[in-house]
């Protein structure tokens, strides 16, 4: 019992000193060599500026949440209703996937210029690049998920009659909520970044823009407070959906390993 | 013997209910084989003949890759022979599994992770749409017959591989099953627990008055639970010895070391391996 709060409080407590110490260390070589906050900010001068501009970090991360959460909703939404009509129905899978697959492999940065000829520079075109970083691996993760049942249970389920729909709410969706979980993880995260990408090719507010605008200003300790905001969000967003996971899936962890 | 014929009247086949002088065996294959097409054709069954008695337990033993399980799957109607005929209490697999006849154990528990063992065991129950009050009092009733009375509330991560191996024969049993395929169901536990299991399922067995189809690998354990022994040869799978066991019930783990036993064991050993 006791090693066991041990090595809890190590996993946390070693990482903390060494980011501890790589901060220190930091500071020590800009005070010491002393480098200019323009060309490298020591952490304490990020933080100040952190909490003179507090405001208006709060300010621009509001457009930013909004359009990563929105985009989020509707492409996991998409995604997962997607998924499961393409493990019903093969030929919509068959003609479909493939090309979702394609899609997939564009790169966000290719795409966002053409977001933006032709749906304009509003919300709606962060909505929908933040909804196409979220649709594919979820989609991917859930076509995997759905899939991946136990033949034999299949089998149980089918000597009995069950109705698809039965096998989709008692076996395939039960079966795909870790996968889908790691899809939520991994868009979660890239929802943010698309969100904060898109805001530096147009935008006028948002963390993307507060980035881009101190670059050209250059007010580093401004653009380093503000990359500090974006990955405290993405944080908090990869948090949350860890939570609600643990929440919902409390077998995800045990069912894999176990038979 | 004796004893095999009273359990055997005990038990209302749908047979009698229907008024029928024999309400057919519970498992009657003639001449079955299944040839998958190809080029070469693989032979994977052939000529496979079994009449299985009412309340009979039968082990099916072979080498990997035999057939065995196929020749389960037949039975259960999930797989269709190319050849001979197949009749489950007079009737065709598909017929039966539609009317619940089967039982099925597989090699791994299979249980759905996110439900306690108690839904587990509700599962088909649940699936059939058995009232909610019905369906409880039998699942509570068979996982104190598997010896898990107590364990309702668990979830199966929690339990060992034995205990989720009942869990499984007890969700088999939940439709009151006539005939219980079983695909090597105790192969992946330890010597100490399958010995256990073993006895734990011939008990089961009696209480429930089922027959018994049993796929194994494992000399020993055929030996010990069945009343006949059906050695198969290797791809294209045929029943090459058909050994009756003439051990007295209930069988007792004094026996796994008399002389007959053993002498069985040796025989089938020699069967199966030259």
């Amino acid at each position: 019992m006791r090693s066991r709060v041990a090595k809890r409080a190590s996993s946390w407590v070693i990482p903390l000193i060494v980011v501890v110490a790589i901060l220190a260390l930091w500071q020590l070589l800009v005070v010491s060599l002393g480098l200019k906050p323009y060309f490298i900010p020591s952490p304490l001068r990020i933080a100040s500026t952190f909490k003179d501009n507090f405001r208006s970090i709060v300010d621009n991360s509001v457009p930013t949440i909004a359009q990563a959460a929105t985009g989020f909703a509707i492409g996991n939404g998409l995604a997962v209703l997607m998924s499961i009509w393409f493990v019903h129905v093969s030929g919509a899978r068959r003609a479909l996937y493939p090309l979702a697959i394609v899609l997939q492999s564009i790169p966000l940065v290719a795409l966002a210029p053409i977001a933006i000829v032709t749906l304009g520079n509003g919300f709606t075109t962060k909505v929908v690049m933040t909804g196409i970083i979220s649709f594919f691996p979820t989609l991917v993760n859930m076509m995997g998920g759905l899939a991946a049942v136990d033949p034999n249970m299949l089998q149980l389920f089918k000597s009995v009659n069950a109705s698809r729909w039965k096998v989709l709410a008692k076996l395939r969706w039960p079966t795909s909520l870790p996968y889908l979980f790691a899809g939520l993880r991994i868009t979660a995260s890239a929802s943010m970044v698309g969100a904060i990408i898109v805001e530096w090719i147009s935008s006028d507010t948002g963390l993307g823009y507060m980035i881009i605008n101190s670059t050209y200003q250059f007010d580093t300790p401004l653009l380093w407070a503000s990359i500090v905001a974006s990955s405290l969000l993405v944080l908090v967003a990869f948090g949350l959906v860890v939570l609600v996971e643990r929440l919902l899936v409390p077998w995800s962890r045990t069912a894999q390993v176990g038979p | 013997m004796q004893k095999r014929f009273l359990r055997s009247e005990k038990r209302p086949g749908i047979g009698e209910a229907l008024g029928l002088a024999d309400p057919g065996s519970p498992v009657e294959l003639a001449d079955v084989g299944l040839t998958y097409p190809g080029r070469p054709p693989l032979r994977a069954l052939e000529g496979v003949s079994i009449s299985m008695q009412q309340g009979q337990f039968i082990s099916l033993i072979g080498p990997s890759g035999c057939g065995k399980s196929t020749l389960l799957r037949i039975v259960a109607g999930i797989l269709n022979p190319t050849s001979g005929t197949v009749l489950v209490e007079g009737d065709s697999p598909v017929a039966a599994q539609r009317a619940h006849r089967f039982g099925f154990v597989f090699q791994d528990p299979v249980l759905l992770p996110w439900r306690t063992v108690q839904e587990n065991v509700e599962l088909l129950t649940e699936l059939v749409g058995l009232p909610v009050n019905d369906r409880r009092t039998r699942a509570k009733e068979l996982l104190e017959l598997v010896g898990l009375r107590g364990c309702e509330d668990f979830r199966p991560d929690q339990l060992s591989g034995g205990m989720r191996q009942r869990v499984s024969i007890a969700r088999a049993l939940a439709l009151e099953p006539a005939i219980l395929l079983m695909d090597e169901p105790f192969s992946a536990l330890d010597e100490f627990q399958r010995e256990l299991l073993n006895s734990e399922l011939l008990r089961i067995w009696v209480e429930r008055h089922c027959s018994v189809l049993f796929v194994t690998h494992h000399i020993e354990e055929a030996v010990f639970l069945s009343d006949t022994v059906m050695a198969m040869s290797p791809a294209p799978g045929r029943i090459i010895e058909h050994v009756e066991i003439n051990l007295p019930r209930p069988r007792t783990d004094a026996m796994r070391v008399s002389p007959e036993f053993l002498q069985l064991r040796r025989y089938l050993r020699e069967v199966l391996i030259h």
